[in-house]
């Protein structure tokens, strides 16, 4: 299934905040990174593919039809989108929210119990929430919550899954474990699409990468071809080294380790810059 | 594929059990049939299980018949109707705005239907029971596009649906008792409509609002579904397909509908559509389609036995129902905030 934008502009209200001219391929089959600084419009660009906002000019297409003129529930049973869920937690178990993901399936009068069943326990395990079917998402801790929405966007059955932040507020095992996951999917036929905050886990997870800032996209291509330190510094404003990484399959991590450098402070005009980094080993403070 | 019938089943410790399944309907619905048995046989005078029933099947004793036929029947129908009525309506709108304190009385949804009717008392003192009933329902439903009208800004966020609802239920509460206050309708009358309460409802106010009870209660569970998926934000429901804002508007017509029926016959009873909801989650979870009609059991055998308590503490004075739902809900709700959560 292929998931593409062209000449899309979209965004809040007439004046706020707008991705501009987004001309895009998702590839299928792969982990796609979005990066960015705040602001950049990673969550709006994932939004306006999730067909949760609706584009002011151009299109998203799902596999060549417009994905805004068809009914939300065809669409999410291709397509699943996760936001980040930090609005109040309902009282259920883990089965019974992944259960809810079926429901794009299920009209009043027709349900195929079979196929929700087998969806739900495939979900379960691809996200490896099984063994804690019944406990109430109110004890859970971050990393099993985020599994647990993971799992019940996955029971929609998507060929396609937009995930905004999902590693935030998780700590490092968690963030691997999640990742991990993730990337068994593409082995199910599963496209991820994934806002992400680590540059780190970005390069080693991540198989094609999507830099974005101020609402533009800054580059797009295979993970390694993205991620330069030339890149960085433009979207980001800080420094990085890469280092080829051979115990991680020939990954190569990206390592920031200071604020933009700056050779010359008197050759650029931009007064907002830094002041140069005398000493790159230390992170200059903000003040 | 076996990894499906294999797949471990955890017993949970909170739920899902037979037992506590059984127990969750089967203690509610015991409650209400032993309320409608009360409600048949007490009161003003107390009649025995024997001529409950000679009434009822009218043998012989025409007195009994009288008072079990054409006095509590209604009542206990009516009082199982409107009970049912703010209990699921209350379930629909703690649903929609995503907030535990939201019911219909709370929202502003029964002050539109009580100042629809007391507008319509005050213009004619004899208004038929079959022309209330819409009156208030209509009452009720311009409350809840008031509700939504006011809330919307470029789609209707749960947050501003709760305050503008409360804003609304006391501007409409103001003029309802302005309208009271200022009529010739005796104290007792105008009391006993905002108070709320049964007193000399029959038939007629029975035939009057089934329809509408019955119409609500059925667009209820036909939304349980969608509910559920709203529960879980709107950004998920709405990645998972759910056309949000109809879904909203369709509970929040719903919920006026139920609570317009209920306020044309019962006046404004308080608290049972806050109280009723918490009690329903507690027993079977946050799932809409058994939550709604455990609501319903729950909000009728509440109502059945506030009526009968409201014949019978004082009798034969009757006090008004609102006091007692209030009195015997408020301690309760205090129980489950104090020591559940």
């Amino acid at each position: 299934m292929r998931l593409e934008a062209r000449n899309l502009t979209a965004g809040y209200g007439r004046d706020g905040f707008r991705i501009e001219n987004i001309d895009l391929v998702i590839d299928d089959r792969r982990i796609t990174g979005l990066i960015g600084p705040n602001g950049a419009g990673k969550s709006t660009l994932l939004r306006a593919l999730g067909r949760l906002l609706k584009p002011q000019h151009g299109v998203v297409l799902l596999d060549g039809e417009v994905l805004h003129q068809q009914p939300g529930r065809d669409v999410a049973k291709k397509l699943a989108f996760l936001g980040q869920q930090v609005d109040g937690v309902p009282d259920l178990t883990v089965e019974e929210l992944v259960y809810r993901g079926r429901f794009p399936h299920q009209t009043l009068l027709h349900r195929d119990a079979a196929a929700d069943r087998q969806s739900v326990e495939w979900a379960l395990t691809a996200m490896q929430v099984q063994e804690m079917r019944s406990r109430s998402l109110k004890q859970l801790s971050h990393g099993e919550l985020r599994r647990a929405w993971t799992a019940m966007a996955l029971a929609q059955r998507p060929d396609i899954l937009l995930l905004d932040e999902p590693t935030a507020f998780l700590d490092l095992a968690h963030q691997f474990e999640l990742l991990d996951l993730l990337s068994e999917l593409k082995n199910h036929g599963v496209t991820v699409v994934v806002s992400m905050h680590d540059l780190w886990m970005t390069a080693i997870y991540c198989e094609r990468v999507i830099a974005m800032r101020d609402g533009r996209i800054i580059g797009n291509g295979p993970a390694e071809e993205v991620l330069t330190v030339d890149l960085i510094r433009d979207v980001f404003g800080v420094e990085v080294v890469l280092s080829d990484l051979p115990m991680a399959a020939g990954k190569r991590g990206v390592l920031p380790y200071a604020r933009r450098h700056v050779p010359d402070a008197a050759a650029t005009t931009d007064s907002e810059l830094p002041r140069p980094v005398e000493n790159p080993e230390r992170t200059p403070s903000p003040h | 594929m076996s990894i499906v019938a294999a797949a471990p089943r955890v017993r949970s410790e909170r739920r899902s059990t037979a037992a506590r399944t059984l127990l969750a309907w089967g203690a509610p619905l015991a409650l209400l049939a032993l309320a409608v048995v009360l409600g048949l046989s007490l009161g003003a005078v107390t009649l025995s299980p024997a001529r409950v029933l000679n009434g009822l099947l009218d043998r012989n004793d025409p007195l009994a018949h009288t008072i079990v036929w054409d006095l509590r029947m209604p009542r206990v129908l009516l009082a199982l109707l409107v009970g049912a009525s703010l209990g699921v309506a209350g379930a629909l709108l703690q649903g929609v705005t995503r907030n535990p304190l939201a019911d219909p009385h709370i929202l502003g949804l029964t002050a539109g239907g009580g100042l629809a009717a007391s507008v319509a008392i005050r213009v004619s003192q004899d208004v038929p029971a079959a022309a209330l009933a819409p009156i208030a329902f209509g009452g009720a439903l311009t409350a809840a596009a008031l509700l939504y009208g006011l809330s919307w800004r470029g789609g209707v966020s749960p947050v501003r649906l709760a305050l503008s609802g409360v804003a609304i239920a006391s501007m409409l509460t103001s003029a309802i008792t302005m309208i009271l206050v200022t009529s010739n309708l005796t104290t007792q009358a105008s009391l006993s409509f905002l108070a709320g309460g049964l007193f000399g409802r029959g038939w007629d106010e029975f035939y009057a609002v089934w329809p509408y009870v019955t119409a609500g209660l059925v667009a209820a569970l036909l939304l349980s579904r969608d509910m559920n998926i709203l529960s879980l934000g709107d950004e998920a429901a709405q990645s998972l397909g759910l056309s949000v804002e109809r879904t909203r508007v369709f509970a929040i017509a719903a919920a006026a509908m139920l609570a317009g029926a209920a306020v044309s016959v019962a006046g404004m009873v308080a608290f049972v559509g806050l109280l009723i909801p918490h009690l329903a989650r507690f027993l079977t979870g946050d799932d809409h389609r058994s939550l709604l009609p455990l609501s319903a059991i729950l909000g009728a055998a509440l109502v059945v036995y506030a009526d009968l308590l409201a014949r019978v503490v004082d009798k034969p004075v009757e006090i008004p129902l609102g006091i007692v739902t209030a009195i015997v809900g408020a301690p309760f709700l205090l129980y489950m905030v104090r020591w559940r959560a």
